[in-house]
């Protein structure tokens, strides 16, 4: 610790200072809440653990006077504080300050043991009033996490350290940060990411106490699993519209290692809020779901470790540094730590129930949890396969998009219908008569939908295949909601309310069923623009016309302007369709010449039906350019799904209490005083 | 809840089936009309922008040359462009790329050699998977947690005792969550105890 | 002025951190193991009832064949009774305990004035205040310390 540099005592260096200490302090007090948790949960010293708890408490406290630290630096211009330096400019305008915090890695570990910490104390929080043994031992877990990434900033990373000579300017953000998606899409990228470590504290503290078979926790962490993936997916969702809206190529998914390494624990956490609603039921899985969580919180660690430069090369390469192995080494401790305690407490994870049936809710689940780990499995295959490759035959080889398409597309449709078949089948057992009975309109459906679309004259079999899947979800879906509001709107209520009373009552089902509706809207979008997007690459100039499908367009203009950082074109095109006129639209172009780096947007003209796009490459002096002109179905819809999502999660979190008979209450006064 | 069943078929329900099915229709109609889109792309240009999907950018790591933006990619599509234009087959359009950039210029991994594995083992995983799941699910149909402990063994019902239990949830079936004129010996609360307000501290 | 700062943000975990020792808190941290069996009850009664619940919607929405509709219910409702009962069980040995508690200690009680060794004892006349069999002082009756017992049982 530089203690001379911490001394210093200027005077707008005191918010820095005190910003050092706080967070050196942080790791002290994180430290001692792990080990104060730990053991005394293990020795049943209950002051311990209340103690340990407490400084867990303020731990959030400390992070944030360091994260006000930074901010003020920035804020100020402060380029004495080496990451300031690196990561902004005096020209730089103050609200892109937010996106220089993140930008880098010292910023970004600050990011992240700020969310860790604030979501540990509320999470403790929430399971010590179901079981406080558990939340005692998943207090030492989360402050072993926080351990982490407070001990690489204090002795690694520093956000607040100091350079010998202090800079006149800095260099300055990444031109590519700039942009309203980057002022969510990573943070909640990354916050989804360490996310995941919440329901992995609270399933892992319930093991090392001894009460992995009790069950009183696992709504604990279902309601956190829960969080966790909903800002996984918005995450996802979020970068995928940001790639469709600024790089400009037409697409929003392209199978980079970056991407995929978010994606796997979004695919293991979908399978455990899916799972752990049996272990809930039923007193299943009790194994499965452990070991699915291990699963999910690895995966979550090796996404970070490939965020933060991993060995695979990739367009979100912005952070590249060594720094990334160190994650490889905690997501390998951590693994191993599991694994152990795993092994040690295995009798106490024994199902309480049997299965009754093959064909049953249950063993769907089972299905599907199974098909989404294969989809992740294959997905880290294809991802670090190259390495093998390199390795073992010398010969290097991409294992890019046209493979995942191939390989994951159809599991993942079969992932599809799984989700509309499954919440048709009864808990324990169906018959066959049940499963006709449930599956009659939703295939019905289905068929009618294939026989439409081929008389309409679509080609592409997987695509007519894939939409007659998702008519089969929706049918299912609608066919209950209106059934069940008719039920209930015989019995005296009006529609609207019978509808809003339905959801009420059966608030994880419909909000359930809210989110499969979402999910196939985005299903949707993804499978009409991946298969019948038309695409045209034209070079043009001032003046010239052309068209694509029933779109019209006239190149009408560019007009370049330079600024101190950059050069920015934008061309004007006059649209028609058919015989209407659209307005007029921007793609747009920027150079920055320091970074050496271009920047494009399209122009999006966007509808439930399509999407029409134009993206401009580099203009010459004559305004001539090669412009990609797209037309994408139903993109929309995609993006759409996002709210509803939302929704449904929100839905699905509030808690549904069942009446039960005051026998059942716990009796005030029956207390333990043993100590 | 007093439960009627599901409900009885009448000339009511036949009506609001047919709107069902018509909504449907139109429904598939807009999915129909947004994807069957005039293709007035020619041939050519469709293999073109196919073999763009295929070829990486050498220098921007993972791109496509069709995604990406630079010099460089914007060159080499038009080199598959006038290579297409000449006849070429597919086959030997890639070929002369991976001649000049070797094999990882292509994203899509050979089908021979070592990267024959990377194909092999998805199906073969995906096999040993559901084989695995199978034989897991005879596992959880025989076993169960057959402890003496368990409730259902030590804890026998009278018919007598099994019909007042059973009287006494119908009635309360058909309350729901919030209900006030819920029966006096049922509580709101549920059996959550963590819900019970004994805790103190924090 | 920095110093200041530093002892300020030391002091805030600081005491947090000492907080719980010096006040004694911890009787509600690690609770025993007498609450578990009710917390299992409580799971299951809520899961047999979700699951009843869930099959009525079924078969009221035309989902669910009748046997199994049948199966079902029969299932969900003899959890719930089963559960039920055990919880009445359960309410009832637990008064029986205390019930045998109190009426140990009533009997030790009455048998301690026939002991050698000082110790409270009750007045011969109204038999209803405790006093010092040496000084005469009289000591109140009230509640107990004693860990074995529920918290708040208080006798005369």
């Amino acid at each position: 610790m530089r203690k001379g540099v911490i001394l210093d005592s200027r005077r707008n260096g005191l918010m820095i200072d005190a910003g050092q200490i706080a967070l050196v302090m942080s790791l002290l007090v994180a430290g001692y809440a792990t080990v104060a948790s730990l053991v005394g949960a293990s020795l049943k010293v209950p002051q311990l653990t209340a103690s340990g708890r407490f400084g867990l408490y303020t731990v959030p406290v400390l992070v944030s006077v360091s994260m006000i630290g930074v901010v003020y630096a920035f804020v100020t211009h402060e380029f004495s504080v080496r990451y300031v330096a690196e990561n902004s400019s005096l020209s730089m305008p103050k609200v892109y300050t937010w996106v220089a915090i993140y930008a880098g890695n010292a910023g970004s570990m600050l990011y992240l043991a700020m969310v860790v910490s604030i979501l540990s104390v509320l999470a403790v929080f929430h399971l010590r009033r179901r079981q406080p043994h558990a939340a005692a031992y998943a207090a030492g877990l989360m402050g072993l996490m926080l351990m982490f990434f407070l001990g690489v900033m204090v002795f690694l990373a520093n956000p607040l350290e100091r350079l010998p000579v202090i800079p006149a300017d800095g260099q300055g953000i990444n031109p590519l940060l700039v942009h309203f998606g980057m002022f969510i899409h990573p943070p909640l990228q990354m916050m989804g990411l360490v996310s995941v470590v919440i329901p992995f504290s609270i399933a892992m503290g319930a093991l090392l106490a001894g009460r992995g078979g009790q069950d009183d926790w696992v709504d604990v962490a279902r309601s956190w699993a829960m969080v966790s993936w909903l800002i996984m997916t918005v995450g996802l969702l979020l970068g995928a519209w940001w790639a469709y809206t600024i790089l400009g190529w037409g697409g929003y998914w392209a199978w980079d290692p970056v991407e995929n390494s978010a994606l796997m624990p979004w695919l293991a956490m979908t399978a455990f809020v899916h799972s752990i609603m049996v272990q809930k039921r039923r007193g299943m899985f009790r194994m499965w779901n452990m070991v699915l969580i291990i699963v999910a919180v690895t995966l979550a660690q090796m996404g970070m470790f490939i965020n933060r430069g991993g060995p695979v090369p990739s367009v979100h390469s912005f952070a590249q540094s060594t720094m990334g192995w160190l994650f490889l080494l905690f997501m390998a401790f951590t693994l191993l730590g599991s694994a152990t305690a795993f092994v040690w407490r295995l009798d106490s994870l024994k199902s309480r129930e049997k299965l009754d049936s093959l064909v049953s809710r249950e063993s769907m689940f089972l299905l599907q949890n199974v098909l989404f780990l294969i989809v992740a499995f294959v997905t880290l295959w294809g991802t670090v396969f190259p390495i093998f490759s390199e390795a073992a035959s010398d010969v290097t080889i991409t294992v890019g998009r046209p493979f995942f398409d191939l390989v994951n597309g159809p599991i993942l449709l079969a992932l599809v219908f799984i989700m509309g078949v499954g919440p048709l089948l009864p808990w324990r057992r169906a018959s066959v008569r049940t499963v006709v009975q449930a599956l009659k309109y939703p295939a019905s459906a289905a068929i009618v939908t294939g026989v439409v679309l081929v008389a309409a004259g679509l080609d592409k079999p997987p695509a007519i295949v894939a939409f007659a899947t998702f008519a089969l979800v929706i049918t299912g879906i609608i066919h209950e909601w209106i059934r069940g509001t008719h039920s209930r709107h015989r019995r005296g209520d009006s529609y609207p309310v019978a509808f809003v009373r339905l959801i009420s009552a059966n608030r994880p089902r419909y909000g359930g069923y809210i989110v499969h509706l979402a999910i196939i809207m985005l299903a949707v979008g993804a499978t009409a623009s991946s298969f019948y997007s038309v695409q045209r690459d034209l070079v043009m100039r001032p003046g010239d016309s052309a068209t694509l499908g029933d779109y019209s367009f006239k190149y009408l203009d560019v007009r370049s302007t330079s600024y101190r950082d950059r050069e920015e074109s934008v061309a004007e095109f006059e649209v028609h369709k058919g015989d209407s006129y659209l307005g007029i639209m921007r793609p747009f172009r920027a150079f920055y010449p320091d970074a050496n780096i271009a920047g494009t947007r399209g122009a999006i003209r966007s509808t439930v039906i399509e999407d029409f796009y134009i993206v401009a490459s580099e203009f010459d002096e004559d305004g001539r350019a090669v412009f990609r002109v797209l037309i994408n179905p139903l993109v929309w819809w995609m993006w759409a799904s996002g709210p509803l999502l939302i929704l449904g999660v929100v839905v699905a979190l509030i808690p549904q209490r069942q009446p039960a008979p005051a026998t059942l209450r716990v009796p005030a006064n029956v207390r333990t005083a043993r100590a | 809840m007093t439960n009627h069943g599901p409900m009885k078929k009448g000339l009511h329900t036949r009506h609001r089936r047919l709107w069902g099915w018509f909504a449907v229709a139109v429904a598939v109609g807009i999915f129909a009309a947004a994807c069957a889109l005039s293709d007035d792309i020619s041939d050519n240009d469709l293999r073109i922008q196919q073999l763009n999907k295929t070829i990486m950018c050498p220098v921007c790591p993972g791109e496509s040359i069709d995604q990406s933006q630079n010099q460089l990619s914007a060159q080499m599509r038009s080199i598959v462009s006038e290579q297409v234009h000449e006849g070429r087959s597919d086959e030997q359009i890639k070929a002369f790329f991976v001649e000049r950039y070797t094999q990882s210029v292509l994203l899509e991994p050979p089908q021979k050699g070592f990267s024959l594995l990377v194909w092999l083992l998805p199906p073969a995983g995906m096999v040993a998977a559901i084989v695995l799941l199978i034989l897991a699910l005879r596992v959880m149909r025989r076993s169960a947690n057959e402890s003496p402990d368990d409730i259902q063994e030590t804890v026998s019902l009278s018919d007598a005792e099994r019909s007042r239990y059973f009287a006494r949830l119908e009635a309360v079936l058909d309350y729901e969550e919030g209900d006030p004129t819920m029966p006096k010996d049922w509580n709101e609360e549920g059996s959550n105890p963590g819900l019970a307000k004994e805790r103190s501290d924090d | 002025m920095l110093v200041l700062v530093a002892v300020l943000l030391a002091l805030l975990p600081a005491i947090a951190i000492i907080y719980p020792f010096v006040r004694g808190l911890g009787h509600d941290e690690l609770p025993e193991e007498e609450i578990s069996s009710k917390v299992e009850l409580g799971l299951r009664w809520d899961a047999a009832l979700a699951g009843l619940k869930s099959a009525e919607l079924d078969w009221s929405i035309g989902r669910l064949a009748e046997g199994d509709y049948r199966w079902l219910r029969q299932r969900y409702m003899t959890e719930a009774s089963v559960v039920m009962k055990a919880m009445e069980i359960e309410e009832e040995q637990q008064r029986d305990l205390l019930a045998s508690i109190e009426r140990e200690l009533e009997e030790a009680r009455v048998r301690a004035p026939e002991s050698e060794d000082a110790g409270p004892s009750t007045c011969p006349e109204c038999s209803s205040a405790v006093q010092c069999p040496e000084c005469g002082i009289s000591l109140t009756a009230g509640e107990t310390e004693d860990p074995d017992l529920p918290h708040g049982t208080s006798f005369e």
